[in-house]
Order: C-alpha cells, then structure tokens, then sequence
C-alpha cells in the first residue's frame, strides 16, 4: 500500500512547534531604571532577575547595563537585590 | 524517516538560551529563575518532562511553546515514569548521553508523585529530576502539599497547616541515589554547581529547589530572593548535597542562624500567627536541623563523613 | 514455520520479541505475570535487545512506554484487569499523540467481587480510549494478531495505538500447537518502526502533548476519529498481506454457517470455539443457526456487519461484560445499533463473566431462546444461577 506524500507535512494531535513569547513587558505598573554612576556592574541583577532581560554590553570599554523592556514584569527584584543601590523603580506612566 | 529530518520548530522569539523571556509566570516567579539556571546548566542536548502545574506554562499552549529544547507534557504523577521511559528509549539507540530533566512541582514530587519518583530512583534510572518547591499547588490556586510549611496558611489548610512537611530528601537519600541536593533560588551559583554534578554522576539524580511564591505565601514579587536567603539563613530551607545516600555535606554554612521569626513575619501565609504558634515553628525547624547535624557528622567506617 | 507447543502468554511474548521491541515495561498480575516473565528471560539470554524497565505499577508502565516509544522505539507493555484499569489515566495520552504502541491485555474481570478470572469488562471500560481492539480465539491468533498489529498500527494514516485482548486462562494458561515463523518472514512483513509523527529529539525539538484549547481540541480528537475509519479500510489489507506472507487468513468478523441461519449467535475471544461446536451440533439435528466472531471491535466493523448479518431472523450477542445499567451488554449494544435498519430482532446475553466457562449447554440455551421465544429487549443473563439473590445467606 502506497504512501500519497503531500508537499507540507503536518503533524497529527497535540504539540507546539512554535517558539514565541507574550508580551510581559505590558504588565508592568514601574520600570528598573539604572544609576550608572552607582553601578559597579556586578552582576548580581542579572543573575537573579526571573525573566532574563537584563543586559550588560561591553562598548569598547564603557560598560552599559540595559533591561528589555519588551518582557520586564516590573517585579523589583533588581531592586532589592542591588547591593549599592544603583537600581530604582520608575512608574511605567501615568494615565492620560 | 525523511520527513523528520528537518526540524519543524519556528523561532520566533529572541532568547538568550532555551527559555523565551515572555513566559506567563507571575512576576518575580522563584520557579521561573529555577528553570532558567536548570536548562543553562544543562544545554541544548537535553529533554525535559514537564507535569501540569506552574511549570506547564513553559510547555505552553496551543501551538506555542516558551522552551527551546525538546519537551514532553506528562500526567501530573508520572514525571518520573516517563523521564525513565524517554532515558531508555535514548539509551537503547546509543543516545545515553542526553540528558533527560524531570521539573516538577512540590504537589507533582512529593504527594502524587511519590511512587513514580520512588520506582525510577529504586531501578537506577538516570534521569535528573528536579522539583521546584512552592510549597503549595500553586497553579491550582494556592492548595496545600506535603511540602507546605508547619503554621502556613494556604486555601485547604486556613487555619495553617498543623503538621510539619514531608523530609523529601530523606526519602530520596534513603534510595541511595548517587547524588541528591536541596538548592534555593536565593543561592544560583550554589544551584549551578549543583545542577553540573546532577549532570555528571552516571545515575538518577535529584535536586529540590526551594521557590518562593509571591503569589501563594502573600508577598511583593520583590522579596522572592531576599525570602529564598532568609529561608536558609534561618535554617527552614539548608542547602546541602547526599552523595550515595550516606554522605551528607553543607554546602552553605550559616553559623548563626536567624531567628524563623524574621522569615514567617514577612509572608502573608503566616500573619497573624501567635507567638506560640511560631516558637512552635521555631522549635520544629531547630527538631529537623538536629536530625540533619547528625547525618552530617555521622562517620561511616571507611567511607570517610565528607566529601568534597 | 516451526511447529511449537505454547500457551497464548508465551505466544504474546514471541510476537512482541519478533516485533523488535526495544523497550520492555510490565508489572505483572495475574494471568499476565508470564508474558513480562518470559520477555525478561529473552532480554537476559540476549535474544530480545531492549531495556527492561522493572516498573513499578501498571500507570507507570503505560508512561514509560510512551516515553520510550515517543523517541522513535517499539516500547511494549501487557496487563490484564485492574493494571489496565490503573493505565486508564494514561490511555488517552497513548491515543491522543497518536503513538501504535501494541499492548496485549489478559482479558479479567475488574473489581468488586475481586475475581482472577476471564471476562471483558477491563477492555469494555476502555472502549473509548481511542485505542483500536482485536480480539483472539486461540494461541496461534494471538501470535499473528499481535504481528498484525504492529503493521496495522504503524501505517502513517492510522497511528493508533492497539490493544490485543486475550482470554485469562482460556488463552493465557492453555496450552496449544502454535506455528512459529522465522525472524526473516516476520521481518519481511513488519518492517522496522519508524516514527512518523511526534518524536523527542534534541536535534529536531519540539513541545508534546501542551495545553490544547477550545479552538483546536475537537479538531484533534476529529483526526483521531478519521484514524478509525483509516483503520477499518486498512485493516484487510493488513490481512490480507498477511496471509500472503504467512498463509493465514483472518478477517475482521468471521462468519461460520451464517448464510441459511435462522438464529446466529456472535461472541468474541476464545468461546467462539464452542460457538462453532455448538453449531456444527445443532445442525446436525437439523437446525438452521450460524456463529460470528468478531475479531476486530475497534473500530467497529458497522458495514460487514450489516452485510454479514443483515436479513438474519434471530441474533443473539454473547456479552463476556456485564454493561451495567444498559439495556445490554457492550457488544450487543453495538450490534444492536449497527443492525437497527437490517434486523429488528436482536437479543442480548450475558455469560461468562468471572472466569465462568461458557459451555455447549450454554449456547444451546441461547439458540434455543432465539428459535423459540417471543422477541424481547431485555438481556438474559444465560449462566445465572436461580438462586443468584440469596447465594451469601446468612444463618439466624
């Protein structure tokens, strides 16, 4: 008995082929901000931040901290963990 | 098998491992930290096995998935089961050195899933298992486990819960396994070395990561790793590893403990708790960390009592 | 074809082996405990490759197997009542990802009254798991039956999973000439597993089995449905390969004496034997009655059916499962509502429940019923005893 193979091939009951993400960034109520004079670039929030979205760039020796804010959830965690303070948290914006 | 040659998944996300950063966790989700340190650890040649629960979010819905490396959703008592299913079915085709992940939950380890985790721990099956402790079904809606804290106060246990939670550890360490460990989300570096020696031990391996839930215990989203620290600072949650099942050793000494009064006074899940209530708590963690004093000193003739 | 003397347990055991499975995990009960003790003879003796994972229950058999099997291996599993009852849970799954796991199930009564015996209640409860049914009459069915279904299984437009049922102790325990094939004719007939659809791989990832929504579960559970209906189409061909390969030839029902009947009685697994005896009897004292097995009951062969038993005055359904609080068991249930159109007489019998041996009396009873008595709706309960409400009296 002859296989009919069709052009697309789809696969049959349940699974996810998609690798995508939810825009959390629109959760957040305040936003990390950075005091770059404070931060000494340790890591700390980096490392313990849930969602993954701090990053620490190397621009040809002048070290830049940025957080993405397409995925922050505003949870304060690098806030609170910052050692010398260097994190704050901002409203996101106030209604119009 | 030409037409599963090709892989079907489309990237759509950006992300810095296997996890995609906009996944539905609550806010300064422990658990979500846990699973981001677990799956860097262990790279891109692994599977992982993900019950229903909090974890189920990165499984994902429909046709989108938050994960990266190959996954498998299981019935909420059988991570284990499958995980040993799936390590098999590797090893008979000479694939043995994947690595197959079970990340479940306290409710999915220690009560439902006890005898599935049991059975694979009893036949030597390699798998990792880690379960993330949110001492609660917390995806339910905050119902109480085995793994739930003395006094806590969850939806099945408003009045606090009034016996002490299960000594997983024990459990597992009495399977002899060849490497167990507690972690904590306040302790990554301690959880990556940890996770890097589940990898590496040529057998099952089990590793218990205590996750604060701001959402379950009642606290704001920015005290999970300072809650996670007291955790062990105060001697509730004490990070050690079990090498065999006999060698206990301390991988982050607290030389003074903190009084478990600092720890309960900020969760919601213990307000209002009396001040017997809490020397009883005090009392029961004091009682479980003797319990661990004496398998830590214990000198098996031979073996030698410590590791490094 | 090697000429052999084996029981149907040692008979599934072969057929898994000459299947390849590469992984073996089954937790034994009574009357399967021999099937996952003969497996792990052929993995010590090396003449089965595969793992054997020592399970520890049958929920966690089914698991692992659909594990193993979701990295592209025949994974094998067997059970019988209660264990199968235990994978109930996990049945769905097994369907649902569309995986042919073949899994032989000792037909035994569940629980309460405990009993160790024959009946189909444990395979009725699962009748609607999405797992396909054949069922066998004797050892050597059980041995082709299996290899049968692996191929069946296997084709790209069924991917079901299939549960190969066999009487407890008539079958299991019960010793009898079964033909052995040779690896290479099996292997001519059962290509090697190749996984068509999901499968865990690092280098072609993918999530399996996530939360499904509104919008796409009926849609799924619709592919499966259209499986069935793949299944019943390609199931004679299977056969009829079959045949050509290993000079058996099976059918989906399988009708005996059936043309001129005034009565036929159908049955399923090993009393269909007796049925045939029955009849081949009672025509000798000129009595017009015919007997239909069903060999295939998932998917439910509707259309033979009609054809086969269409115009028959009187049928009668032999249930091996009490059905209760229907109008009658499964299996008439299902025949009954095939045949509304064609007959508008079929009756309803229980018998055989509890390992109770379904005897020549015992047909003679049912077609003496169907040739004689009025018509009626009710199921009759043939093997029953008169005294049936009073057996546990208790003394003053």
């Amino acid at each position: 008995m002859r296989e009919i193979m069709t052009d697309k091939r789809a696969l049959l009951g349940p699974v996810a082929t998609v690798f995508g993400s939810e825009h959390t960034g629109a959760w957040r109520v305040q936003r990390p901000v950075v005091d770059s004079k404070r931060c000494n670039f340790c890591g700390e929030c980096q490392k313990y931040c849930p969602v993954d979205v701090v990053e620490i760039r190397d621009d040809d020796g002048n070290r830049v901290l940025s957080i993405n804010l397409s995925y922050c959830k505003g949870c304060s965690i690098c806030v609170e963990i910052c050692a010398r303070h260097a994190m704050s948290m901002v409203p996101e914006r106030t209604q119009p | 098998m030409s037409e599963t040659n090709s892989p079907v998944l489309e990237i759509k996300t950006e992300a810095k491992d296997f996890v995609a950063h906009g996944v539905s966790t609550c806010a300064g989700c422990g658990l979500e930290l846990a699973m981001r340190v677990v799956t860097r650890v262990l790279g891109r040649n692994t599977v992982i096995v993900i019950p229903p629960g909090c974890a189920a979010l990165f499984s994902g819905y429909g046709n989108q998935t938050g994960l990266r490396i190959p996954g498998f959703q299981g019935n909420l008592e059988n991570t284990a089961a499958i995980a040993a299913g799936i390590k098999a079915g590797f090893e008979v085709q000479g694939r043995g050195d994947i690595n197959v992940l079970g990340f479940a939950g306290d409710g999915a380890t220690v009560d439902i899933g006890l005898q599935s985790l049991s059975g694979a721990f009893e036949r030597g099956d390699a798998i990792l298992y880690v379960c993330y402790d949110n001492e609660g079904y917390m995806n339910t809606g905050i119902q109480s486990s085995g793994s739930t804290m003395y006094q806590a106060w969850t939806k099945t246990t408003p009045a606090g819960k009034t016996v002490p939670r299960k000594n997983v550890m024990e459990i597992v360490a009495a399977h002899r396994i060849p490497y167990a460990a507690s972690a904590s989300v306040g302790f990554v570096d301690d959880l990556r070395k940890k996770v890097e020696k589940a990898k590496s031990c040529g057998g099952p391996s089990y590793i218990h990561i205590h996750a604060p839930c701001s959402t379950g215990w009642g606290f704001e989203p920015e005290k999970t790793i300072t809650l996670a620290r007291l955790a062990v600072q105060t001697r509730v949650w004490p990070l050690y590893e079990i090498v065999d099942g006999t060698k206990y050793r301390i991988t982050h000494s607290i030389a003074r403990p903190k009084k478990v009064e600092e720890y309960l006074r900020l969760q919601a899940r213990f307000k209002n708790l009396p001040d017997s209530a809490i020397a009883d708590v005090q009392n029961q963690v004091d009682q479980e960390y003797e319990v661990l004093a004496t398998r830590l000193n214990a000198q098996l003739t031979g073996a030698g009592s410590k590791t490094s | 074809m090697k000429r052999t003397m084996m029981d149907g347990n040692q008979a599934a055991a072969e057929a898994m082996r000459f299947a390849r499975i590469r992984v073996v995990s089954a937790y034994p009960i009574t009357p399967q405990s021999s099937i996952a003790e003969t497996l792990a003879d052929f993995v010590a003796d090396g003449s089965l490759q595969a793992k054997y994972l020592r399970i520890e229950s049958e929920h966690s058999a089914l698991s692992s197997v659909i594990g193993a099997q979701l990295t592209g291996v025949r994974a094998g599993t067997a059970t019988a009542s209660v264990g199968l009852a235990l994978m109930h849970e996990v049945m769905g799954v097994a369907s649902g990802l569309r995986l042919p796991i073949v899994m032989p199930v000792v037909n035994r009564s569940l629980v309460s009254p405990w009993n160790l015996w024959c009946d189909h209640q444990d395979a009725m409860a699962e009748r609607d798991s999405g797992w396909t049914q054949l069922y066998a009459e004797n050892c050597q069915e059980v041995l082709d039956l299996i290899l049968i279904a692996y191929r069946w299984s296997e084709y790209p437009k069924v991917l079901l999973p299939c549960m190969m049922n066999l009487d407890g102790f008539f079958l299991s325990h019960l010793t009898e000439v079964v033909m052995l094939p040779d690896q290479k004719t099996v292997d001519a007939f059962l290509p090697p597993y190749v996984p068509h659809n999901l499968l865990l791989d690092p280098d072609n990832p993918m999530f399996i089995n996530n939360l499904t929504g509104p919008s796409e579960f009926t849609e799924m559970r619709f592919q499966q449905s259209l499986a069935f209906g793949e299944a019943l189409e390609t199931l004679p061909q299977v056969l009829e390969e079959f045949q050509q390969v290993f000079g058996r030839q099976y059918s989906l029902l399988d009708a005996y004496r059936c043309d001129d009947a005034e009565a036929v009685v159908v049955t399923m697994g090993s009393m269909s034997g007796t049925a045939r005896y029955a009849v081949d009897q009672l025509r000798s004292e000129g009595k017009k009655v015919g007997a239909l097995k069903v060999v295939c009951f998932r998917p439910f062969p509707v259309a033979l059916l009609r054809q086969l038993l269409g115009g028959i005055p009187h049928v009668g359904v032999i249930d091996r499962s009490a059905g209760l609080g229907a109008e009658s068991g499964p299996l008439c249930g299902e025949v009954r509502a095939a045949l509304e159109l064609e007959s508008p007489e079929v009756s309803g019998f229980i018998a055989g429940l509890g390992g109770r041996d379904v005897r020549l009396e015992t047909f003679r009873k049912a077609f003496d019923f169907l040739l004689n008595s009025p018509s009626t709706s009710n199921t009759t309960w043939l093997d029953v005893e008169a005294n049936a409400m009073s057996i546990r009296e208790v003394g003053v």
